[in-house]
């Protein structure tokens, strides 16, 4: 008896669960897109977004001042129409009539107002995005202006990402914004289904104004924390798109998925932030730094440690910016020989003692590969243990003179703002160099091409002076299947929700 | 009776105090620092030094803690750091995915479980041989390889199962079980061997006590035999089994939630343990407690209400 009732109740599930596996594959479910995601939203909140993977939570929501096209370059969306003084100091907007918050707010200037206002005290990438402002006037309902304590060429772009999203005002500042958002963009977040930091459901906003460019019915972010999962949940068919390691891509590609790869914005390499030699007296040296540079084997770096995704690179500023000057990546070769002749003629025949942060439980590779390459030359790394949680701040607080590091470099103006200033977060210790502060000043007041040549003479100078040593400039690797086509959008790290459509 | 639950129950309020104590200070005395982490690598340290503030980081270490117990005692177990969620509400969410499962696999692993040791210890033999080299090897195998499989077989290849995530019962009981179906099997694995086995040696033993020869000689049946009298003098030593197995899937679970991608109190616990997040941490500790403490005092109960000879006075 008591077997015929296990038997009974393992069918019985086995029955059930036919049903809901069969359900999956249903064509119907087409007009739903699922995507997996690796982090959780920073925050729902304008201002503490960050700007990278993390804005897939948000666009859905969310309408932003701009909206970006597939180059990046800005086009309207909420704004209509824009235009800069002559000085560049004053951005004169004005905004799309009739919009409401779903939450019955209008989307007023005084609402795009008091978003900026409370954006730009925000702690995250979008609000540092947003220093340059210093007061935003109402003209009246549709007009507004910006001004700029000086110019930022990167303003309008930026404001078509995340520091140009838009909440109600009536949400703004509440605990509640971090976790609810209320916004004006093409969906809602369905409260019901969603579970904050797991799981994140859409549904369509019915009064969204622009609700052709969005075909999808609903929309899904799911959250994961395990790259095994991600992998079984695309060749199951439950998640439609997922940013995959690039060891993964050939076995996917066999399950039927479809893989691109799309420049990850990232530069990774040995950062020499101590150039005025604060703590390495050696750093101070150019040719020192320009050994380190030729010491590395960016080659075998490119296809050992990061699979042959992305591209070796001498350079800081991406690949696909107006930065980028393809010659200066010949600029250091993988010479020993050279790199030790130039160590000897800074004074140092034999070497120095470079104290740097453990990075090798996150990235073993690359350390192994950066120790490999400066102990060739007479450089001896001395690696000191690292507090993941205060990894962070120990850099910032100029406690390593270099590191092995990654930051991010869409817009090389962006980049010049985190990291080449004397006030830059990521210049740690602060060093002053009159030609980059000059050329900064320079492109800033610039436009177009000769933003663009100028950029390219900080780049080369920058080089020259071997600021940095980096390596690669990584790819990101996305799997979909072959219900969905993906198009990205230059400088954004994932493609945008309006890059997704049905395939049929 | 009710002396002794009030007893049990006042040894687990000083166990979940000490217990949380410990957590908090364990934590504050890594000397990391959250809020850095919480801002990420952009914040001014204007911005850092204020959120220090509005965390209460700039306060010393113990008035931060009566603080965290103070709201604690009143149910207010604060919101997390990183994501300003309430931390009951997101307990909330995360208990019934894991209940689901520790829960869902012990009742699978103490009826097969059970099953299988009686077999094994009244028909004795190969039969017996065989199913103790099986449980045993079983009980070798890493729950997380059994998770890893099951879900390629069942889930990836086959498509019977979903393969990652959980639905609540709420919203559909079939897709609810269809969701918890291969994760329990997973975590039942290695608990329904050692449950077997146990059953299996506590059955013999009585099976040879004087007892059950007289019952025989009174010519009572075999099944009658097994499950009326030597079932609930082998019950004891095995719901203690139980009761330790709830604890070990507690803590698998954090391994088969990340393999099925179940947001359960084993991510939970994982995610907010590794960027941090006191508050989260504290108050899965605190749940923790609370389960194994009611778990420990039911089982207590249990083996009372099965066997008179243990009961308290």
């Amino acid at each position: 008896m008591r077997k015929m009732i296990g038997t009974a109740a393992v069918t019985a599930v086995l029955a059930l669960t036919a049903c809901t596996g069969a359900s999956q594959n249903d064509p119907a479910a087409t007009a739903e897109l699922d995507i997996a995601a690796i982090g959780t939203p920073e925050s729902f909140s304008p201002g503490n977004f960050g700007t990278g993977p993390t804005t897939m939570f948000l666009q859905p929501v969310y309408d932003t001042l701009f909206r970006n096209d597939n180059e990046g370059e800005p086009t309207e969306n909420i704004v209509t129409k824009w235009s800069y003084d002559e000085a560049r100091t004053a951005l004169s907007l004005t905004i799309r009539e009739g919009v409401k918050f779903t939450d019955g707010a209008s989307l007023d200037a005084e609402a795009v107002k008091a978003n900026l206002d409370s954006a730009r005290k925000g702690t995250g990438e979008a609000g540092g995005q947003l220093r340059f402002i210093q007061d935003v006037v109402v003209k009246d309902a549709t007009n507004l202006v910006v001004t700029l304590s000086a110019p930022d060429p990167s303003l309008v772009p930026n404001l078509g990402g995340t520091a140009g999203v838009l909440a109600s005002p009536k949400a703004l500042g509440t605990p509640e914004l971090d976790n609810t958002p209320v916004g004006s963009g093409p969906y809602v977040l369905d409260a019901a289904k969603s579970q904050a930091g797991i799981k994140y459901a859409y549904t369509r906003n019915a009064d969204y104004w622009n609700a052709g460019d969005f075909p999808f019915d609903t929309i899904e972010v799911t959250v994961f924390n395990d790259n095994n999962a991600i992998l079984n949940a695309l060749r199951a068919g439950e998640t439609d798109f997922a940013v995959v390691t690039d060891k993964d891509s050939a076995s996917l590609e066999s399950a039927g998925l479809k893989i691109q790869s799309n420049p990850a914005y990232t530069t990774s390499g040995l950062y020499l932030f101590d150039r005025d030699g604060t703590l390495v007296p050696a750093l101070k040296e150019p040719k020192v730094r320009q050994a380190i540079n030729m010491a590395l084997d960016r080659e075998a770096i490119f296809t050992q440690v990061f699979g042959g995704k992305g591209k070796a690179t001498s350079q800081v500023f991406s690949g696909s910016s107006d930065a980028y000057v393809p010659d200066l990546d010949k600029k250091y070769p993988f010479d020993v020989a050279a790199a030790k002749r130039l160590l000897a003629e800074a004074g140092y025949p034999n070497g120095f003692d470079l104290p740097m942060p453990d990075v090798s439980p996150v990235y073993p590779d690359q350390q192994a590969a950066v120790t490999e390459a400066l102990t060739a030359i007479g450089v001896k790394p001395q690696y000191q243990p690292v507090n993941g949680q205060s990894f962070i701040s120990d850099l910032l607080a100029g406690k390593y003179p270099a590191a092995i590091f990654g930051l991010n470099s869409p817009r090389p103006w962006d980049f010049a703002q985190l990291a080449l200033t004397p006030q830059s977060l990521w210049n740690p210790f602060h060093v002053a160099d009159q030609t980059i502060v000059d050329l900064v000043n320079k492109a800033q007041g610039e436009t177009g091409e000769a933003q663009a040549a100028t950029f390219k003479e900080l780049n080369t100078y920058l080089v020259d002076q071997a600021w940095f040593a980096p390596y690669i400039q990584a790819d990101n690797v996305f799997a979909g299947n072959a219900d969905i086509t993906v198009t990205p959008q230059r400088y954004a790290t994932v493609p945008p929700i309006w890059g997704f459509t049905p395939s049929k | 009776m009710l002396m002794f639950i009030l007893r049990r129950l006042a040894a687990g309020l000083v166990l979940m105090f000490v217990i949380s104590t410990a957590t908090f200070f364990l934590l504050n005395l890594t000397g990391q620092d959250p809020v850095r982490q919480v801002l990420g690598p952009v914040a001014s340290a204007e911005q850092v030094e204020a959120k220090r503030q509005q965390l209460g980081l700039d306060q010393p270490l113990f008035a931060q803690y009566f603080e965290w117990l103070g709201s604690a005692v009143q149910g207010d177990l604060g919101r997390s750091w990183f994501t300003n969620q309430p931390v009951g509400e997101l307990l909330g969410a995360a208990l019934p995915p894991t209940l689901s499962m520790v829960v869902g696999s012990l009742l699978l692993a103490c009826f097969f479980g059970t099953v299988i040791g009686i077999i094994a210890a009244v028909r004795r033999g190969a039969l017996d041989r065989g199913l103790q080299a099986i449980s045993t090897f079983v009980q070798a195998v890493p729950g997380f390889l059994v998770a890893l499989v099951l879900a390629l077989v069942f889930a990836v290849q086959l498509r019977m199962l979903p393969a990652t995530g959980f639905t609540s019962f709420n919203d559909s009981p079939v897709r609810w079980l269809a969701s918890i179906t291969l994760p329990v099997i997973a975590l039942a694995v290695g608990s329904l061997a050692s449950i077997a086995l146990q059953v299996r040696g506590s059955v013999i033993d009585v099976l040879q006590q004087d007892f059950v020869r007289t019952l025989r000689s009174r010519g009572l049946p075999d099944q009658s035999i097994v499950v009326k009298h030597v079932l609930r003098n082998a019950a004891g030593p095995t719901l203690t089994t139980v009761s330790l197995m709830f604890i070990v899937a507690i803590s698998s679970s954090v391994i088969v939630e990340k393999v099925f991608n179940i947001p359960g109190i084993g991510t939970q616990a994982n995610n907010a343990a590794s960027r941090g997040d006191l508050p989260v941490v504290l108050g899965i500790v605190l749940v923790t407690v609370v389960l194994v403490v009611v778990v420990n005092l039911l089982v207590d109960l249990a083996q009372g209400w099965i066997n008179p000879k243990v009961r308290v006075s």
